[in-house]
């Protein structure tokens, strides 16, 4: 074996890993065929390209696909969202950003005057108008306008138990009133928590999603949130909200990674609490790591109480299911 | 199926978040496998996929068709995890969970079939591991992705005589490494 030289067994690689042209392929062949130092050096490339290829493969599932492009399409539309907020007057310094600078000449300045005042006309803002409920905008329309990511503003007007009432500032300020069972407010709900960025608004929009009924569409949000919210209490107040769903994989997987990386202890007690409702074999790893490494002790031994609960779940399943 | 594709990239560049979402869940299944196999754990796969994704959203301005979409996002792919590396001081809390087996099954004391299986991946993940991060990453889109080198010398940014001389490098080491394991 160790005869072969480095130009052979270069070449070998290129063979094994279907790396050559044909010409190339009929060379080495014939050469292989009169040498047996490079037929089992062939043969052991060959053995350990098996072997990776047992070992590396990975085959994602579509739930995790669907967990992450969910995922991706929250940032995005928090991404656009950051974006149309930006001022527009800070807009505005940037492109002017030269021309605000000192020392500029007089008929600079007065060329630069000249044009902001034509600016400020186009610019200039209508009178708001508020239109009653049910009036010129529809719903359809305001879903759109969250299809969009175009909802400049909302505010709470008036929360009841009953009757949510929000000022939704588009070109003009349309009034939208109903309770949580309307999808309506549901949907504008859901944007706010996930687009609006005043902490404020977000968890005043959290805490009256909790009259929202259980459903899917909740629970995406809700996951969302706590996974890139970066206010602590709104965090908590989502993961609360999860915790009164079933805990399935999609809510498993989140809690996991908030207990790995969420750098709040409240919220890290809080996604351990609901991996403790769903006791599971497959979060022992998870919770061995937290039981050993947590800064907090609190959550260090609940996690090794949680993991006890486990392995005896387990054993009771393996005596049960003797013969 | 490509005009499809350019149809797609043309709507996002002009800002239809839509079709871009629509290019995501046409590429992201070879993606995800690639940021799996060049992290090895699921956690830092996620984190690479999303951070890869993000990235083409806010430069895809930039693409110019000049290469096939794909390929952009492997080179987007690999980069990210040059830097995700560099800037990532892995915790032990990485390191324990990148091992994925789970406690209560080791709890048989005769080694089966199995746990020799799982003593085989352990081998090559490790050897796999222990490779240079291009060398790795050269070997990974060859084999596992069944690129040609033509396609991985631009995605790495270097001559197709360089990836030759790291898939050599790769698969010598692998082979010096595994030649002792058989699976059952």
């Amino acid at each position: 074996m160790s005869e072969i030289q480095n130009r052979l067994k270069e070449q070998a690689t290129l063979y094994v890993m279907d790396a050559m042209t044909t010409d190339e392929k009929k060379a080495f062949e014939s050469k292989m065929d009169s040498d047996s130092n490079i037929q089992s050096y062939v043969a052991e490339l060959q053995h350990s390209l098996s072997l990776t290829n047992k070992s590396l493969s990975f085959e994602p599932s579509e739930e995790l696909l669907k967990g992450q492009r969910n995922l991706l399409r929250a940032r995005v539309r928090q991404m656009d969202s950051v974006e149309s907020h930006t001022p527009i007057l800070e807009k505005i310094r940037y492109i002017f950003s030269p021309a605000l600078s000192p020392r500029q000449p007089v008929w600079a300045v007065a060329t630069y005057v000249i044009v902001a005042f034509v600016v400020g006309r186009f610019l200039s803002v209508n009178p708001v108008q508020t239109i009653q409920p049910n009036n010129s905008f529809s719903s359809a329309a305001i879903m759109g306008l969250i299809q969009e990511g175009a909802l400049s503003d909302v505010e709470f007007e008036k929360s009841t138990d009953d009757d949510i009432r929000l000022v939704v500032e588009t070109k003009q300020n349309v009034d939208v009133s109903g309770g949580t069972q309307d999808e309506t407010i549901q949907q504008i709900l859901y944007y706010l928590l996930l687009n609006d960025t005043n902490p404020g608004k977000r968890l005043k929009a959290v805490k009256l999603m909790e009259e929202v009924p259980v459903q899917d569409n909740k629970k995406l949000v809700l996951i969302s949130s706590v996974l890139t919210e970066t206010n602590v209490g709104v965090r908590l107040k989502a993961l609360a909200l999860l915790s009164e769903f079933e805990t399935d994989k999609t809510i498993r997987d989140a809690s996991l990674k908030i207990l790995l990386e969420d750098e709040n202890e409240a919220v890290r007690m809080g996604a351990l609490s609901i991996l403790a409702n769903s006791p599971s074999a497959d979060i022992v790893p998870a919770l061995r790591v937290v039981s050993l490494m947590d800064e907090n002790e609190f959550i260090r031994e609940r996690a090794s109480l949680v993991m006890d609960e486990i392995s005896y779940l387990s054993e009771d399943q393996a005596i049960e299911a003797r013969p | 199926m490509k005009n499809d594709i350019r149809q797609l990239i043309q709507l996002a560049q002009a800002g239809d978040s839509e079709a871009f979402h629509q290019l995501v869940a046409m590429h992201d299944e070879k993606i995800m496998i690639l940021a799996y196999q060049l992290t090895q754990n699921n956690y830092d796969a996620e984190d690479l996929y999303q951070e890869v994704f993000i990235k083409a959203y806010k430069h895809l301005g930039k693409f110019r068709f000049q290469s096939a979409f794909y390929t952009w996002l492997y080179r987007i792919t690999v980069n990210t995890f040059y830097n995700m590396k560099r800037k990532q001081n892995k915790m032990p809390i990485q390191e324990a969970l990148e091992d994925g087996t789970d406690p209560l099954m080791q709890l048989s004391e005769e080694p089966n079939d199995e746990s020799k299986q799982s003593e085989i991946i352990q081998a090559v993940k490790t050897a796999a591991d222990s490779l240079p991060d291009k060398q790795r990453t050269a070997f990974l889109l060859k084999h596992m992705q069944q690129l040609k080198i033509r396609e991985i010398s631009g995605i790495m940014g270097i001559g197709e005589g360089t990836v030759k001389k790291y898939l050599f490098r790769a698969m010598e080491k692998l082979r010096t490494e595994l030649k002792d394991y058989q699976y059952v």
